[in-house]
């Protein structure tokens, strides 16, 4: 069931019109709770168990540590829900890659057998709510937050539909309070809301959906294409997956706040960046700060010196890529983006108190957001490639402009590239698109909504594929 | 004013405004439905009338003039773009006069991920929810199918809704006419023809450049092609229009070939498997049927005789006529 299909839209429609009728508190959560198990059997039903062990699990976890004075025993569960959490994610993400690594590195020393590979289904969203789920037992045991004293309500927190697939990853923090007291959107909510959701659906329908078949042929055999193709292929992927994911983060906000809850921003313009640092505080925003501050910091993050800063960052970032999926591509993708950091965080370190005076220039702003933007894609042509060669081989030939090959240019593309610059440059990228237009006269929200709509219809395309991000 | 009555009045504007916009680009743009085109050709002929029925690829592939004139019989045509078996179920009683039945399929829109725009329109929908569960389709073919049955209904306030592959492609074809440049022939170009003239089409898929194959491709693959399942309601419908054609003279079926690219590109190993054996099983449970395979003549499978991925150009319709009076006249001939 994704946001942008008929079958979502008729499921949050009903719900909605039930949620109005129940009158009783506690009713209103079993509704919300029983409606986001049948929202993620709609993927695969087996696994809403999965879902309510490991909630079940770092439910009780949290409960006791809350009563234990003792650290050791504290310290127990806290590695008890971690081993758990973790075991189930490694199983049925990274057996296989385990296994097949292990299978080539004997290979290498000339040890040869057929290796034995398990068919494992990977359960939908299973790295979001894994995440989220540690958070809560982290949180607990640093004493961050209190346990949460309901079971319903931290089986919904877990599995609450519009973040339950592909985030935001929500912490327990924001999210368990908002379960505690009735909530209703105001008509303010709701209309921000709407256009937030049909902002994401531009994102999603006109742009990720309308590129991707150009970019699935690019990526397949991209020894057919010449540079300019491959460029614009990489180029095509960047904007594929950054309107199918920031898409998805917008309506599953957009639900959320129609509800009456309110998601912390996931994306916020990542393509104007002028620094890889500054990349990160704008690009899958709840996964950044989670890694920031469950791993870099516990890791020590830069409290032992640059060395250790360096390895520190290096290190959350390999497995920020791991985390993505199982292939040695992510994890290149996130050794880029860490090296890119460590480089970033030593020229920083370099300029000293002159820093300030090259941010105000607007020739090292524009060389900083050239850099970076190469950088970033650089990592996509790893991240989509099917696998080392292809991207090296891809990478190869943009880098030597090899010319031989098909041409492959899509109008599309060159469209997605308009719409997504124009946006990145035309509005202040920390500003609020929607906070300005809601306070606008009624015509001009009747204008500026209808333009949404209309963006949908005429250039959307028919059918929706699913979100990029369900897959890890 | 309270935000309440805001919204309800931004909301309706929005609805309002939509709308007009919608429509007048429909009008603006000349987007039509896949409208059934019903014709008669050859109806001086004394013979008793032959029902031919199939998508672009039949009416596009063969010049049912020659083919009428051939076999000294009148033929009553029903064609829709896009369409499959399951919608040519619903036209078939238009003719009950009919003795011979022909029927057009491909590899292509026999393909149960191809859905037809027309199919809400014209197949009822517990006709489409008993075939879905007795072929046992998975439930993504299942919600597919179902959530196409809204959109007529949607279209009817926002007409542009689900036609934005049309929108694009017939404004780029009124910024070419404006720029006096020829307009497209790609696939996803207006398929609109007559099911009793001979299209006109000299071109050939073997000049595109790579660049422009691997657009149309792209563009097909977004569509849910690539995978092809031949085993639901089409086959369903298919079937059950060779029952009812049973009291006749035996009915013929053509099976159209599709272009090399469309093939290396979405007709892989098992797809082709799949649809031999659908066809297989159809020749099973109805032995009387004549089965035309001009997708397996040599002459018709290169690039040069394809105006587009999937349709026959001029070239290729000369020759397929040729191939299928060659078949038919020897079986049908009145």
């Amino acid at each position: 069931m994704i946001f942008t299909s008929f079958e979502f839209i008729a499921f949050f429609l009903l719900l909605l019109l039930v949620r109005s009728l129940v009158t009783n508190f506690t009713a209103e959560k079993w509704l919300l709770l029983i409606a986001s198990w049948l929202f993620y059997m709609s993927w695969n039903p087996p696994f809403v168990l999965l879902l309510i062990f490991t909630s079940g699990l770092d439910f009780f976890a949290g409960r006791w540590m809350e009563r234990s004075d003792n650290q050791r025993t504290r310290r127990l569960l806290l590695t008890l829900s971690l081993v758990a959490n973790l075991g189930i994610l490694a199983y049925f993400k990274y057996t296989n890659f385990f296994l097949d690594t292990w299978h080539n590195l004997l290979g290498t020393v000339g040890i040869k057998f057929d290796p034995f590979l398990l068919n494992i289904i990977l359960p939908a969203g299973i790295s979001f709510f894994t995440f989220q789920s540690m958070s809560y037992t982290i949180d607990v045991y640093r004493r961050a937050i209190p346990a949460c004293q309901s079971l319903r309500d931290f089986l919904l927190f877990v599995a609450f539909f519009p973040q339950l697939l592909a985030g935001p990853i929500v912490r327990a923090a924001d999210l368990l309070p908002q379960l505690l007291q009735r909530r209703r959107a105001s008509w303010k909510d709701i209309e921000s809301g709407l256009a937030l959701f049909a902002l994401g659906a531009i994102k999603k329908l006109v742009i990720s959906d309308q590129i991707a078949g150009h970019v699935d042929l690019v990526f397949t055999h991209p020894g057919n294409y010449d540079a300019l193709s491959l460029l614009f292929g990489a180029i095509g992927f960047g904007l594929q997956i950054y309107c199918d994911f920031s898409g998805y983060s917008d309506m599953a906000i957009a639900c959320a706040r129609i509800m009456g809850y309110e998601f912390p921003i996931n994306f916020r313009m990542p393509y104007s960046a002028t620094s890889v640092t500054e990349f990160w505080r704008r690009w899958h925003i709840s996964l950044s700060t989670w890694l920031r501050d469950y791993l870099y910091i516990s890791l020590g993050g830069n409290r032992h010196g640059p060395t250790r800063t360096h390895i520190n960052l290096m290190l959350t970032m390999l497995l920020g890529g791991l985390w993505h999926g199982a292939s040695w591509n992510f994890v290149i993708w996130g050794g880029l983006h860490g090296l890119g950091l460590i480089l970033h965080k030593a020229w920083r370190a370099l300029l000293g108190k002159r820093a300030p005076a090259l941010d105000a220039s607007r020739l090292a702003t524009f060389g900083g957001w050239l850099l970076t933007m190469s950088l970033v894609l650089t990592g996509w042509v790893f991240f989509r490639a099917v696998g080392f060669s292809d991207a090296t081989a891809m990478l190869g030939r943009i880098v030597t402009w090899d010319t031989s090959g098909i041409r492959l240019l899509s109008p599309q593309i060159f469209m997605a590239l308009a719409m997504v610059l124009g946006a990145h440059l035309c509005i202040s990228k920390d500003g609020n698109w929607m906070a300005w237009v809601i306070e606008k006269p009624i015509f001009v929200r009747a204008i500026a909504y209808t333009v949404l709509l209309m963006t949908i219809l005429c250039l959307g395309a028919r059918e929706s594929a699913p979100f990029i991000y369900f897959q890890f | 004013m309270s935000r309440g009555r805001q919204l309800l009045i931004v909301l309706a504007s929005v609805l309002g405004l939509s709308s007009v916009l919608s429509h007048a680009i429909v009008r603006a743009l000349e987007i039509r439905a896949n409208a059934i085109d019903r014709a008669r050709i050859n109806g001086e002929a004394p013979g008793k009338p032959a029902l031919v029925m199939g998508s672009s690829l039949t009416f596009f592939g063969i010049s049912f003039q020659t083919v009428a004139k051939a076999m000294d019989r009148p033929l009553l045509t029903r064609g829709v773009g896009g369409c499959s078996p399951c919608e040519l179920e619903y036209l078939m009683p238009e003719v009950p006069e009919a003795t011979l039945t022909i029927i057009g399929v491909s590899i292509f829109d026999l393909n149960e991920n191809n859905l037809s725009d027309s199919r809400p329109t014209l197949v009822p929908f517990t006709r489409t929810l008993g075939d879905l569960r007795a072929s046992h389709s998975d439930w993504a073919s299942v919600k597919r199918v179902v959530w196409s049955y809204p959109v007529p209904w949607i279209q009817h306030i926002l007409p542009v809704a689900g036609r934005s592959n049309a929108v694009m492609v017939n404004l780029r074809d009124k910024v070419r006419a404006l720029r006096k440049k020829p307009v497209g022939t790609e696939l996803e170009a207006k398929l609109a023809f007559k099911t009793d003239e001979d299209s006109q089409h000299p071109e050939k898929l073997s000049d595109w450049d790579h660049g422009r194959i691997g657009r149309n491709l792209s563009q097909l693959s977004a569509t849910g092609l690539p995978h092809g399942r031949f085993d639901g309601p089409k086959s369903l419908a298919l079937s059950r229009m060779l029952d009812r054609a049973a009291q006749q003279e035996p009915a013929v079926i053509i099976v159209f070939p599709v272009s090399p690219p469309y093939r290396e590109a979405f007709a892989d190993a098992t797809s082709v498997e799949h649809f031999g054996k659908a066809l297989d099983r159809i020749k099973v449970a109805h032995p009387q049927i004549q089965m035309i395979r001009l997708d397996q003549e040599p002459a018709l499978q290169p690039s040069e005789v394809f105006w587009d991925l999937v349709h026959l150009n001029d070239a290729g319709r000369r020759l397929a006529t040729r191939r299928l009076i060659e078949q038919l006249i020897p079986n049908t001939a009145r």
